[in-house]
């Protein structure tokens, strides 16, 4: 079972944090489709935080339908090849920002679009010497 | 007389209920009129300078004070005197006391005195916290008093169990082992967990409700969440300069606005989501939303409270 990371320093509330967490692990494909949470009393003793806390962090989940509870069985990853409707307002939002300075400072859009070609190549690179460790 | 506070949103029996508390001593007041409602399986923060009343709390809660008047009830009823609440009710005072010299003989003393001990949980705690059991308890530092203290309540299997300053002056990895027992008994058996501390900064990632005592009032008690969210800073700048006014025209509740060149402050009372909407409209050249940390939506909660006493007192 994959437990998401925690960091206590930040100021990001926990269920915030773990919500985060379990996205990533699932986009990753780290947590499959259907594959069990760990449970809520189970994750909390591990990690040391308030039950309440990752209760909180799966009904949101629930709601957003990331995950769905089977009552007396635990809580499941859903199956959903479809949307990363979330994902994709979150980087939507970002896009909107770049596009906007863009506009303002005079880049060109085939300049904008080719920043975003480096930052993919980029990104790849960081998560293949990730991968590596 | 004041209003009560709750806990919005939860409809089972509170496990504790304080009704238009008040505690004197001598001249003292050490709590005024306090009313709240503690929830099943919560853990309770209750934050307050010294002197604020905390310790006067817990220790009414614990039935070891009789109330000078109002009501302390424990699953509703009074908890003074209740020698059943009393089997289900553990108090770990800042500063404990042991009637025997030893781990070993205090244990036997609990579990001759509390219906609920158990001894797998007590061996499993001294496991956990690395405590001699023969040691002599007045002996060992303050932080080892206090996790042998800890550890003897937690093993009498409480419902609800009363800390006071219980994180203060233990290392960080007993305090990470701490927080992991109550989150398991808290998950597992139903435990209620008030914590006093003066220090927000130990509460703020465990307690899931936090009250305010100042000078023996309960300013507030709210949901920790949801008073984190409540309050964002958000750093902006626009093309065009923006007024306080026009931001206020738009619907966003302002708490404070600066400027800082062409970079915008302000203090908004709002969802991170509900700013994003608003201020996009603008077309912002740069627009960081920020969540507060606890301590700076209390400075701030707490300074609207002052302004709003000294409103009425003029």
């Amino acid at each position: 079972m994959v437990y998401p990371e925690i960091n206590y320093q930040s100021s990001v509330p926990l269920y915030q944090q773990l919500k985060r967490s379990f996205h990533r692990l699932a986009a990753l494909g780290l947590i499959k489709p259907n594959e069990q949470l760990p449970p809520v009393r189970q994750l909390a003793a591990e990690l040391g935080i308030n039950p309440n806390t990752v209760q909180k962090a799966y009904r949101e989940m629930e709601q957003e339908k990331l995950i769905y509870a089977i009552p007396g069985k635990g809580n499941f990853l859903s199956d959903r090849d479809d949307n990363k409707e979330l994902e994709k307002e979150e980087i939507r939002r970002n896009f909107r920002t770049a596009a906007h300075i863009a506009w303002l400072t005079g880049i060109s859009s085939e300049s904008l679009h080719g920043l975003l070609d480096d930052c993919i190549v980029e990104n790849r690179g960081g998560t293949r010497t990730e991968r590596q460790d | 007389m004041k209003k009560g506070i709750g806990i919005p949103g939860d409809g089972d029996v509170p496990i504790l209920t304080a009704e238009n508390l008040s505690k004197s001593f001598g001249p003292v007041k050490a709590l005024d009129l306090v009313s709240c409602r503690i929830g099943g399986s919560s853990i309770f923060g209750l934050i307050g300078s010294n002197g604020a009343g905390k310790s006067t709390f817990l220790r009414l809660a614990a039935g070891v004070y009789k109330p000078a008047s109002g009501q302390m009830l424990y699953q509703g009823q009074p908890v003074y005197e209740n020698a059943p609440a009393k089997q289900e009710i553990q108090f770990v005072s800042d500063q404990p006391f042991f009637h025997f010299d030893t781990l070993n003989k205090m244990s036997k003393f609990n579990r001759s005195l509390y219906l609920g001990w158990d001894q797998v949980l007590y061996e499993e705690l001294l496991t956990i916290f690395p405590l001699g059991e023969n040691d002599r308890l007045d002996r060992m530092s303050r932080g080892m008093q206090r996790q042998a203290a800890v550890l003897l309540a937690i093993a009498c299997n409480p419902r609800l169990l009363l800390l006071d300053e219980a994180f203060d002056g233990l290392d960080p990895v007993m305090r990470q082992n701490l927080k992991r027992v109550l989150a398991r008994q808290v998950a597992d058996r139903q435990l209620t967990v008030l914590i006093a501390s003066q220090n927000l900064r130990e509460l703020e990632d465990f307690c899931d409700h936090v009250g305010l005592l100042h000078e023996g009032g309960l300013l507030f008690v709210e949901e920790l969440d949801k008073l984190r969210l409540s309050i964002v800073k958000v750093q902006a700048a626009f093309p065009q300069p923006v007024t306080e006014s026009r931001l206020g025209e738009l619907g966003l509740d302002i708490l404070q606005f600066r400027t800082r060149g062409s970079l915008i402050e302000i203090l908004v009372r709002s969802s991170e989501e509900e700013i994003n909407r608003v201020l996009e409209g603008l077309h912002p050249l740069l627009l960081d939303v920020l969540p507060l940390s606890l301590e700076e939506v209390f400075i701030y909660e707490l300074s609207l409270k002052s302004y709003a006493v000294s409103d009425l007192l003029a």
